[in-house]
């Protein structure tokens, strides 16, 4: 049934289309309307211009992309950090019996829903909340701390949470290819065991960390719910931004701001895969 | 071996606080649901009430129902085409290939948020109404591509001798397909299809720009039940979901290992039935006769109102809300949206007219209007009452815990105070925010002076930092858990929550304050104005008015139903508000060009460190 | 050759994986500047022996020294040995030159002084210009020589070799083999390597070790082991052997009166203690001659048989024939003038070799 040109065009039209359709349109549109000019109430006048592009090129819009920036770069070195060893314990260290459970087990909620875990998070962090509390009864603080929610502190611990997995996983994947052999060979040459970390281990599993920064960096830089819910729509990120354009009615401001999210994230997608091509360019 | 040997302590502990971590706050969270106390993080009891209150709530059990047709049909789809396209991109080379992949790849790593908002601009610009049609559609479109790489990524590991094998012992290429390439592909699909199911069933972002009336899906009925407070009936519909995904996710990793067995198939064909049962049972048994698509503020109606005019009529209410006047103004202007009765403010009615979004109303279809009040009547933003009929009337102030606050408060500037920082919390809601600076500078709140609104804007960028949260569905909440100790906030949900907390006060300040009278409108759009007569004459009902506002305990025009209202209400503020604060009151008008300074400045005020 | 202490020295190793004894008590000495061989089946526990040595095993019973000092608890990093691994296993993320300057940038060497022994190991195994390439562009014998290079430059007290030539083919291997010949001539290193080969132990050991289910059976030059294997086990893994039952009739001066297929058969001992009154022989099939008629001679055992099977194998024939109820395989090369047409399946021969051809094995 794969024979004939016109039987593959067949089976690929419908998806294509659907693609075309429905998301490459809507994206041209914006891009499109990011050059437009907003109605007073709402709406789009055809006039075009860079003036969105110019407005978001002003520093308050910069000041929100450095932010955005440094979460999901905060957000992405502490799950690269928090996941490396367990993932480095899951492939390498692990009782064979047990490897797929505590596998499963750091990627099990990833198959939960995002928006009940930031939930959780909300109900741990609340002035009087479950930390709070916890801590007010052990005598730790003698009076609530109230930074823990609706704070960067907050959209931080709720961004790593949700992209964990996200990290676990690709980090798993590259040292569980790691050849047990090779790091035996660099300890019969001399290296001791940080020199085989640093030497052999690292260098070996750049692919699956420069995968694990990508797959989390990125959905972090557009992240919406966690900052709308653990920063109490006060912390502005990209996400929350281009939300809020679209509730002001301002379509072509929104649109210049996603299409420049757009770029940002190809741009860090095109250096994500040349650097983990190029993996002789020293 | 001794390159594997000796985990050291640190990564061991390491391993346990990672986990612990994990799994930790998903425990606290099902722990908590059983527990018998609305507010407090302290255990005081074993109850079953949340359970019960969160599945005998219809409305979450109809946007169960919804998402969970949603994500099979999506699944359904996404599924075949994905496949499909992997079949006819196999072993094709060149140009096409590339550009096929480009485009599998880019739903993907295109932020969800730029694809909510680039589909529902594509959906206005094209005249599609929102609905589940756009929901499934947006949703089809991202999890297609997941389909298209985790069959891709099977099928490159699949031996192509197998297929030429079968050829050779005489299988026409239909047959290889079903026998042989299928089967082995099986196990992709599958959990391919696990996959955007669970993508559908969890997506908020991008529904949240597509969904129009009807399509409510259950992030989207969680998302506004946690932004209007926390309460245990979420943890325990969080725990009841856990348990289903966690279950499912056991049954997937058996079958994995252990490959399909009978048992395995019976639980997988009772699940699905079962699913399919609820999610289509119940609309076959208890067909409504209608359904009437209402969208309000959060907080606005009695659900025992709604309940009884449901079953006086036998139309199903689908009440879906939002937060402020420019949210409702967005979801009308984004496409096609057919709501056949809102809610907006004053102001809000007058750009609506203005817009040609409004329908008139038939007076005549509305005998109950004789229990207005005449002076709630005939109001600047329309003197002819043809598009509006007043639903409530409010008054924007300051809601306090005063067992935290000693100080006596009565000013905009108590928001301003350093000694509460963190602890303020603001309306999100542009013209409330910009009117208590406008009102504490002295100025209209409907100022459309330059200077006036920088100095505004400066003052409120100035309050930021004291600021904890900006909230307009929640405040109330935010008062009565001690999150918040003052808070700008609107009468009503501040004297409920006075009912719950005697220690919640609300003032008036006295550099003057807003107005505000909501009224009953059908947009234009609007499938069913019949129902929405019906269900406005309903709401006029005295005895229907006083309930709601006994319940939502804000007040109405109603003349009639005042006898009938709770003691606190007979005692609104705004009965003994002094005449000269009074007088430096003001409804809120709509600023013609001006706003677009008010948004631009609203920005840079929400953006501001 | 033999210096005050030799290069590598195990006592009493033991290793268990569980229920699984791979190591029963070895014992066994490595002299400097020697090649020793550790030859097995796969699963004896050779390569086991070649680990623990490295430091990649801890042995649960048992000393390793090295160069005289114990290094049993000593990390394999700080161990002076260095090994070439089974398929070479090279850093796959580094080329040519910084797999062997690997071990060298452990230590505080200068970065000319890295380069210069690099070029100088890479000359030695004849790679010079292949600094810049990647271990996945190199052939399999590139590959090995990088991996000796490697272990080399380090200047290793011993170079530990686990099957280095297994994965090449057969025509790289005979080109390997000499080429390690010559390597091991030129360091003037002790070479302590593994293999299930046997006609590569035998062509470049100095000594072969045969090790057999974690246990050492013999250890020798390879004519000692060949010629007078002590075992069953090493008669038959190392060539081919005819292992015969024979009874112990009597003993005096080294000899033995053996009751061998019901004939008696005076057969030297050569030192070799035998207990009890039954024993093993071996003799080799080469050493066997197949006549048609007994030779009139005494200082020959004859035995009669008949041809059960009769194999052409080109450079000689196999013979197999049944005496009484054993059996017993015969191998003649085909010179010109042999008499492999001669004898056909189910005739009458008698098998004739000399006294010492017949070795008593020691169970």
């Amino acid at each position: 049934m794969r024979e004939t040109n016109a039987n593959r065009w067949l089976l690929l039209a419908p998806s294509a289309l659907w693609l075309l359709l429905f998301f490459l349109l809507p994206l041209g549109l914006i891009v499109v309307m990011s050059f437009a000019e907003r109605g007073l109430y709402g709406g789009v006048r055809w006039t075009f211009g860079l003036w969105n592009y110019r407005q978001a090129m002003a520093p308050l819009y910069l000041w929100v992309y450095g932010r955005s920036f440094a979460l999901a770069a905060v957000t992405t070195a502490l799950c690269l950090v928090v996941s490396y060893p367990v993932a480095y314990y899951i492939a390498l260290r692990a009782d064979p019996k047990w490897k797929n459970l505590l596998l499963v087990l750091s990627i099990l909620p990833f198959w939960t829903s995002f928006l009940l875990r930031t939930y959780a998070w909300m109900f741990l962090l609340r002035v009087e909340g479950f930390v709070n509390t916890t801590l007010l009864a052990l005598g730790v603080i003698e009076r609530p701390i109230s930074w823990l929610l609706y704070s960067d502190f907050a959209v931080v611990i709720g961004q790593v949470y949700g992209e964990l997995p996200f990290m676990i996983l690709p980090l798993y994947v590259a040292l569980e290819r790691v050849d047990v052999r090779v790091m035996e060979a660099a300890m019969d040459l001399g290296a001791n065991r940080r020199q085989v970390f640093w030497r052999i281990v690292l260098p070996l599993t750049r692919p699956g960390i420069i995968t694990g920064i990508v797959l989390v960096f990125i959905p972090s830089l557009g992240a919406f719910i966690t900052p709308d819910l653990l920063g109490g729509a006060k912390s502005a990120m990209i996400g929350t931004v281009i939300q809020n354009q679209f509730v002001q009615r301002n379509q072509p401001m929104g649109s210049a701001l996603s299409v420049l999210l757009v770029v940002v994230v190809l741009a860090l997608l095109w250096i994500a895969s040349r650097t983990a091509r190029s993996r002789r360019g020293r | 071996m001794s390159a594997r040997a000796r985990t050291s302590p640190i990564l061991a502990v390491w391993m346990g606080a990672t986990y612990l971590f994990l799994y930790a706050p998903i425990l606290v969270l099902a722990v908590f649901s059983f527990n018998d106390s609305r507010l407090l993080a302290v255990w005081r009891g074993f109850t079953w009430t949340w359970y019960k209150a969160a599945l005998s709530n219809p409305p979450m059990l109809d946007a169960l129902r919804t998402s969970l047709l949603i994500a099979a049909l999506t699944t359904l789809i996404a599924t075949a085409l994905g496949t499909s396209a992997v079949l006819a991109l196999e072993r094709w080379r060149g140009r096409l290939r590339s550009l096929s992949e480009t485009l599998f790849v880019l739903p993907i790593v295109v932020p969800e948020i730029v694809v909510g908002f680039a589909s529902v601009t594509f959906f206005g610009w094209i005249g599609l109404r929102l609905g589940l049609l756009t929901v499934l559609i947006a949703h089809v479109a991202f999890s297609v591509s997941y389909v298209f790489f985790v069959v891709r990524a099977r099928l490159a590991t699949l031996d192509p001798r197998l297929e030429e094998a079968a050829m050779d012992l005489g299988a026409n290429p239909w047959r290889v397909f079903w026998k042989v390439t299928l089967p082995l592909l099986a196990p992709a699909i599958a959990a391919s299809a696990l996959l955007v199911f669970t993508l559908s069933l969890d997506d908020y972002v991008i529904t949240s720009f597509v969904a129009g009336a009807g399509a409510t899906t259950l992030p989207l009925r969680i998302y506004s039940m946690i932004k209007t407070g926390i309460t245990p009936e979420v943890n325990a519909i969080s725990t009841l979901l856990l348990l289903v995904t966690l279950a499912l996710m056991a049954l997937a990793f058996r079958i994995e290992r252990r490959g399909m067995t009978r048992t395995h198939l019976v639980l997988v064909g009772l699940l699905l039935l079962g699913l399919v049962g609820f999610a289509f049972g119940d609309s076959v048994a208890r067909r409504p006769r209608a359904t009437l698509n209402v969208l309000i503020w959060s907080n606005y109606i009695s659900s025992r109102v709604v309940r009884a005019f449901e079953e006086k009529t036998g139309v199903k209410v689908n009440i879906e809300t939002y937060d402020s006047n420019e949210a409702l103004l967005a979801k009308l202007q984004a496409g096609v949206v057919t709501y056949d009765l809102i809610v907006p403010s004053d102001y809000m009615v007058r750009i609506l007219i203005r817009e040609n979004l409004l329908q008139p109303l038939d007076l005549t279809r509305l005998p109950n209007l004789r229990h207005l009040d005449p002076s709630a009547l005939g109001l600047p933003f329309d003197p002819t009452n043809t598009y509006s009929l007043p639903y409530t009337r409010g008054i924007t102030g300051i809601g306090y815990r005063k067992d935290k606050i000693a100080a006596p408060i009565g000013s905009w500037a108590d928001l301003w105070e350093a000694r509460w920082r963190e602890r303020i919390v603001m309306l999100d809601d542009m013209r409330e925010v910009f009117g208590a600076a406008l009102k504490l500078l002295g100025y209209s709140l409907n100022s459309t002076d330059p200077e006036q609104l920088r100095q505004a804007r400066d003052l409120l960028r100035r309050q930021k930092p004291l600021v904890r949260a900006y909230d307009s569905a929640n405040f109330d909440q935010l008062l009565l858990s001690g999150e918040a100790w003052i808070a700008q906030a609107w009468d009503g949900q501040i004297l409920k929550a006075r009912r719950e907390n005697p220690n919640i006060e609300f003032v008036i300040p006295r550099e003057g304050t807003t107005l505000i009278v909501d009224n009953l409108c059908i947009p234009r759009s609007a499938e069913r104005p019949d129902l929405a007569h019906e269900f406005i004459n309903f709401l006029l009902d005295p005895t229907v008015a006083a309930e709601n506002m006994n319940e939502i305990m804000y007040l109405m025009p109603n003349r009639s139903a005042w006898p009938r209202l709770r003691p606190e209400l007979q005692r609104h503020p705004i009965f003994s508000l002094p005449p000269e604060v009074l007088r430096r009151s003001e409804y809120l008008q709509d600023l013609g060009p001006t706003t677009v300074l008010y948004d631009r400045y609203w920005t840079e005020v929400k953006l501001a460190r | 050759m033999a210096t005050a202490t030799s290069a590598i020295r195990v006592e009493g190793v033991t290793k268990r994986y569980g229920a699984v004894t791979a190591l029963e008590a070895v014992s066994l000495e490595v002299e400097r500047g020697e090649f020793l061989t550790l030859l097995g089946p796969s699963g004896s526990g050779k390569t086991t022996l070649l680990r623990v040595i490295a430091g990649l095993e801890r042995p649960d019973d048992g000393r390793v020294y090295l160069g005289g000092e114990d290094v049993t608890d000593v990390p394999p990093y700080r161990r002076r040995v260095h090994t070439v691994f089974q398929q070479y296993v090279l850093f796959p993320h580094l080329n040519v030159y910084r797999n062997v300057a690997f071990g060298l940038e452990q230590k505080r060497l200068s970065r000319r002084e890295i380069e210069r022994r690099v070029a100088a190991a890479l000359e030695l195994v004849r790679l010079s210009g292949y600094e810049r390439r990647w271990p996945h562009e190199l052939s399999g014998g590139e590959q090995q020589r990088v991996a000796l290079a490697r272990a080399l430059v380090l200047e290793p007290e011993a170079l530990l070799l686990d099957e280095p030539l297994a994965a090449l083919d057969l025509q790289l291997r005979k080109e390997m083999q000499r080429e390690l010949k010559r390597l091991q001539r030129e360091v003037g290193i002790s070479f302590l390597l593994v293999t299930h080969d046997q006609e590569e132990a035998l062509a470049l050991s100095d000594r072969i070790a045969v090790i057999a289910d974690g246990r050492l059976q013999q250890i020798g030059t390879p004519r000692e082991v060949y010629e007078r294997p002590e075992t069953a086990f090493v008669a038959t893994f190392l060539g081919a052997a005819n292992v015969l039952e024979a009874e112990i009739l009597h003993r005096e001066n080294g000899d033995a009166l053996l009751g061998l297929c019901g004939h008696t058969v005076r057969v030297p001992l050569n030192g070799r203690r035998i207990e009890g009154s039954r024993a093993q022989v071996a003799i080799r099939p080469e050493k066997i001659a197949l006549r048609a008629r007994p030779l009139r001679r005494t200082d020959l055992v004859q035995l009669e048989g008949v041809i059960e099977e009769c194999l052409y194998l080109g450079e000689a024939t196999h013979w197999r024939v049944r005496v009484g109820e054993h059996y017993v395989t015969v191998t003649e090369p085909n010179r010109p003038g042999s008499k492999a047409d001669a004898f056909r399946d189910g005739q009458r021969v008698f098998l004739c070799w000399t006294r010492e051809s017949i070795v008593v094995l020691s169970r």
